[in-house]
C-alpha cells in the first residue's frame, strides 16, 4: 500500500531534521528517546536498526509500545554518559531535544560517549533550542523550574544552548560541521508544555524542605497562570560528519 | 439554474474503493460527466474527498482526464503525520500529474461542541465544523494552506468569515517552512491527549 511506511505521528521537525541525512539501511541511535519520535522517523526513513536510548523507565516503555513490534528497534535503558553500546557501532546518531536537558558537565560527557560509539564516516544530528529572547514570558516559568531543581538536585533542569555553542562542543570532539537549518521559528509553547513544566517545577520543589519548596510551588503556579501559551524562540538542527 | 455551462464539475464525496470503481465504470458518473463535457455543458472535471488519501491518489493515477482534486488541508490534519492523513502526499502526486488542488477545511478548528450538534441555531457560524474566527488565526491558516502549494484555498461557508479570508489572501506574502512547522507543532500539541508528548 503506498504511503503505508509513514510512521505514526512523526513530527515535521523530526522529518525536517532527517530529510537530508542518509538513513536507509543505517544503524542508528536515538540519544534521549522520549516517546520515540525520532525512532519512528528513522524507521519510516528505512533505518536498518535503531537503538532508542533513554534513562527514563516510562519513556523506554512508551517507545517499546510504540515501536517495539518492529524488529529493527532495540530500546536500551541507559545513561547516555556511559552506554552499553560498542565503540564504532552506529552510523547515524540523532539527539533531538536532548541537550537542553543536560547541564554543561553532562553535555560534555554525553558528547564524548556519542563520539565513542560512532563509526568512521557516520553522521550526527543535534536538534535543540536557542536561548529564549530576554522578554519571553515563558522564561519565568523555566526560571522557577531551574531554581527548584538547582536547590533539589544541584543542577538546572533546562539549559538552552545557542546553536553556535553546540556546534563548537561537537567540533571539539572531532566532528566536522555539515549544515544548520531552522526547524521551528517561532517555537510553540502550548498549554500542555506549560502544564508539564509547571508539574516538573512543583515536583522538584516538593522534594525540598517546606520553607524552601512551598514558595517555589506557589511561584510556579502563579507564573504558569499568567504566562499563557506563546510562540517564541527557535529550534535548530545541526548536522555533522565523522571523517577521519 | 439559469446557467449555460458548469466551469468545473467536482464529483463529490469519494470515500470507498467501491465508489471509485462505480464512478469510473463504463456507465458510471464520470461517463455521464464526460458526455456533458462533450456536449459543452461542463468545462472541467474534478473530484472531492475527505477520505483515505490513498484512494484519492488512486483516483489521480486512474482518471486520465481528471483536472482537479479537492481535499482537506490544515495544520491539525498535517500534525497527525500518519498515512491516514497524508494529504500532503496527495498534493505531491497531484502536482506530478499536473492536476489542480483545492484545499478545504483550511479554517476548521474542530467539530462543534456536542450541545450545538443538536441545536444548529446555537452555532455562531454556518459551517458544519467549528472554524477559527479571529483575523490573526484566519491569516495564519490562509498563509499555511497557500504556502503548502495548493492551487486554491477554498473559503469557509459562512459569509462573516469570507471577508476576513479575502483580507488574508490580499496580504499573503508566503510562509517559510520553519513557521509552517511551528503552526503544525502547535496544532499537534493542542490535539494530543497524551500529556508526556511534549517534545517538538
Ligand atoms: C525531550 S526527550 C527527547 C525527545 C525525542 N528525542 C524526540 O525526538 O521527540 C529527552 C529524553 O532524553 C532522556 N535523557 C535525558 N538525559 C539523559 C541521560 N543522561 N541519559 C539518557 N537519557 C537521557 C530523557 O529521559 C528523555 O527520554
Amino acid at each position: 500500500m503506498p504511503g503505508s511506511t509513514l510512521g505514526t505521528g512523526v513530527p515535521e521537525t523530526v522529518r525536517a531534521a532527517l530529510a537530508d541525512r542518509p538513513v536507509e539501511g543505517q544503524v542508528c541511535l536515538e540519544a534521549g528517546a522520549g516517546v520515540g519520535n525520532t525512532t519512528a522517523g528513522l524507521l519510516e526513513s528505512g533505518a536498518g536498526r535503531v537503538y532508542a536510548v533513554t534513562d527514563d523507565a516510562d519513556h523506554a516503555a512508551a517507545v517499546q509500545r510504540r515501536c517495539g513490534d518492529d524488529d529493527r528497534v532495540d530500546v536500551v535503558r541507559a545513561d547516555l554518559r556511559a552506554t552499553p553500546l560498542r565503540p564504532d557501532s552506529v552510523e547515524l546518531v540523532s539527539a533531538h531535544g536532548l541537550c537542553n536537558l543536560l547541564d554543561p558537565a553532562a553535555l560534555e560527557d554525553v558528547a564524548a560517549e556519542l563520539t565513542r560509539v560512532a563509526a568512521p564516516g557516520s553522521h550526527l544530528v543535534v536538534d535543540d533550542y536557542d536561548p529564549l529572547p530576554e522578554d519571553a514570558a515563558v522564561r519565568r516559568l523555566f526560571a522557577v523550574e531551574n531554581a527548584a531543581s538547582e536547590l533539589a538536585d544541584g543542577r538546572p533542569a533546562l539549559t538552552f544552548y545557542p546553536a553556535a555553542l553546540l556546534k563548537r562542543v561537537f567540533e571539539g570532539h572531532g566532528w566536522s560541521f555539515d549544515r544548520e537549518r531552522t526547524l521551528l521559528d517561532p517555537v510553540p509553547w502550548t498549554e500542555s508544555h506549560l502544564s508539564a513544566h509547571t508539574r516538573a517545577a512543583c515536583e522538584a520543589a516538593g522534594r525540598l524542605p517546606d520553607d524552601l519548596g512551598a514558595p517555589l510551588e506557589r511561584a510556579a503556579d502563579r507564573v504558569a497562570a499568567d504566562v499563557g501559551a506563546a510562540s517564541t524562540g527557535r529550534m535548530y538542527s545541526l548536522a555533522f560528519r565523522w571523517s577521519e | 439554474m439559469g446557467i449555460e455551462k458548469i466551469d468545473l464539475y467536482q464529483v463529490h464525496g469519494l470515500e470507498y474503493e467501491s465508489e471509485l470503481e462505480a464512478i469510473t465504470a463504463e456507465d458510471g458518473a464520470l461517463a455521464a460527466v464526460r458526455d456533458a463535457r462533450d456536449e459543452g455543458l461542463v468545462d472541467h472535471i474534478g473530484l472531492t474527498s475527505h477520505g483515505d488519501p490513498d484512494l484519492i491518489k488512486a483516483a489521480i493515477e486512474r482518471i486520465d482526464d481528471l483536472e482537479t482534486v479537492m481535499f482537506p488541508l490544515n495544520p491539525v490534519v498535517a500534525a497527525k503525520g500518519d498515512a491516514e492523513h497524508d494529504y500532503e502526499g496527495v498534493l505531491e502526486l497531484a502536482e506530478e500529474h499536473d492536476v489542480g488542488t483545492l484545499g478545504i477545511k483550511a479554517f476548521a478548528k474542530g467539530p462543534w461542541p456536542p450541545e450545538s450538534e443538536r441545536y444548529e441555531e446555537d452555532r455562531p457560524f454556518a459551517n458544519w465544523y467549528e472554524p477559527v474566527a479571529r483575523p490573526d488565526e484566519i491569516r495564519e491558516r490562509f498563509d499555511f494552506a497557500a504556502a503548502r502549494g495548493l492551487t486554491s484555498v477554498v473559503s469557509p461557508g459562512d459569509p462573516k468569515l469570507v471577508s476576513m479570508v479575502l483580507d488574508a489572501a490580499d496580504r499573503y506574502d508566503g510562509m517559510d517552512e520553519a513557521t509552517q512547522r511551528s503552526v503544525v507543532e502547535a496544532a499537534r500539541h493542542d490535539d494530543s491527549p497524551v500529556p508526556e508528548q511534549l517534545h517538538h
